[in-house]
């Protein structure tokens, strides 16, 4: 089956993102496909590039960013969520004359149809919140 | 046939509301802070769920990170991923709750 | 996938799930059948007389008014929640049928999909 993964919540703070992380790899794990992995709300904050946990702690960043890169992965972040939440790729910083950007792929920036279009073409939604 | 996934303790609404909307066919996964709605004698809620025979799952990881391992209802049947997985598989649709 | 359910049940303007979820709907209402049911304090977003200037908050629900210009006219709400609120539909923007317990759980089960805000 193919599955859309939602996530609502940033990385830290609430659980939603790690839960989501960890679904998303038994997805995998269970021979599943991922159509899409959607970041909405808060949950744009895991496009951060410039998270830094301390060492101890699971990067969350850097976890989506290898799950995506090691299964060849679509990461969906909401232009409108992101924008208001200070998560920009180099375009949109340009766009906007911020200084820097924080967002680079494979976390990519996109409209809600994205995520209308998993609802609609995946087989399965699961949606992780705060 | 839905999949509830409920992440809150039962200090918060949400496994109340959700408890009403719970249908025979479906099934209920607690997840993160939901775990604590497994805890024996601590809600009555729960307890109506499983007189009704809705399969009622914890996610083991959940449980084992908030030392919970001996102190669930022992009719909540752990799982872990992939079983999460699974039984999103066997159902048509999710709702999330909290 | 023929129609998807919007759940809606935050209250306006302490959080963005509100104004964000509006705008899955207006998204989703490009390219499904979309219904919306507005759940527990999420009935809150259409109380009519909504005043955000002194707030400096945006008041979208105005744009409730709106959704059946986008083909969005399945609205629903939970009686008990309206009674728990001290509410009727007379004191909303919009008009939503108003569901019992059983008719609610059906409505879950009538949908293809659910995205919960």
């Amino acid at each position: 089956m193919k599955f859309l993964i939602v996530v609502q919540g940033g990385p830290y703070t609430t659980q939603a993102s790690l839960s989501a992380w960890h679904f998303a790899r038994a997805v995998l794990t269970s021979g599943h496909e991922i159509y899409r992995i959607f970041f909405y709300h808060d949950g744009v904050y895991n496009a951060n590039g410039l998270l830094s946990p301390p060492q101890d702690e699971v990067d969350l960043h850097e976890a989506w960013r290898l799950l995506a890169e090691e299964n060849n992965l679509e990461l969906v972040i909401c232009v409108a969520s992101a924008l208001r939440r200070g998560m920009l790729d180099q375009t949109e910083a340009s766009r906007y004359e911020k200084p820097l950007g924080n967002v680079e792929a494979p976390f990519i920036i996109s409209g809600l149809g994205q995520l209308i279009d998993g609802t609609i073409n995946a087989d399965r939604t699961m949606t992780f919140g705060s | 046939m839905i999949l509830h996934t409920l992440n809150k303790s039962p200090d918060h609404p949400a496994l109340n509301h959700c408890a009403g909307f719970i249908s025979d066919g479906d099934c209920l996964v607690l997840i993160e802070d939901g775990v604590y709605c497994a805890v024996t004698n601590d809600s009555s809620t729960l307890l109506d769920l499983l007189l009704r025979q809705i399969p009622i799952y914890c996610l083991q990881a959940d449980v084992e990170a908030r030392g919970l391992l001996n102190r669930l209802n022992p009719a909540v049947q752990l799982i872990d991923y992939e079983g999460f997985v699974t039984l999103s598989t066997e159902q048509t649709k999710s709702k999330r709750w909290g | 996938m023929k129609k998807l359910l919007f759940v809606q049940s935050h209250p306006p303007h302490g959080s963005l799930f509100g104004q964000e979820g509006l705008d899955a709907i207006l998204a989703g209402s490009a390219f499904i059948e979309c219904g919306v049911l507005f759940l527990g304090d999420g009935i809150y977003q259409l109380l009519k007389e909504q005043q955000t200037t002194a707030l400096a908050s945006k008041n979208f629900s105005v744009s409730y008014q709106a959704l059946q210009d986008y083909g969005v006219e399945s609205l629903f709400c939970s009686a008990a929640d309206l009674l728990a609120r001290n509410l009727t539909v007379a004191d909303l923007i919009v008009t939503p049928t108003v569901l019992d317990a059983t008719e609610l759980a059906a409505l879950l089960r009538d949908y293809d999909g659910i995205l919960d805000f």
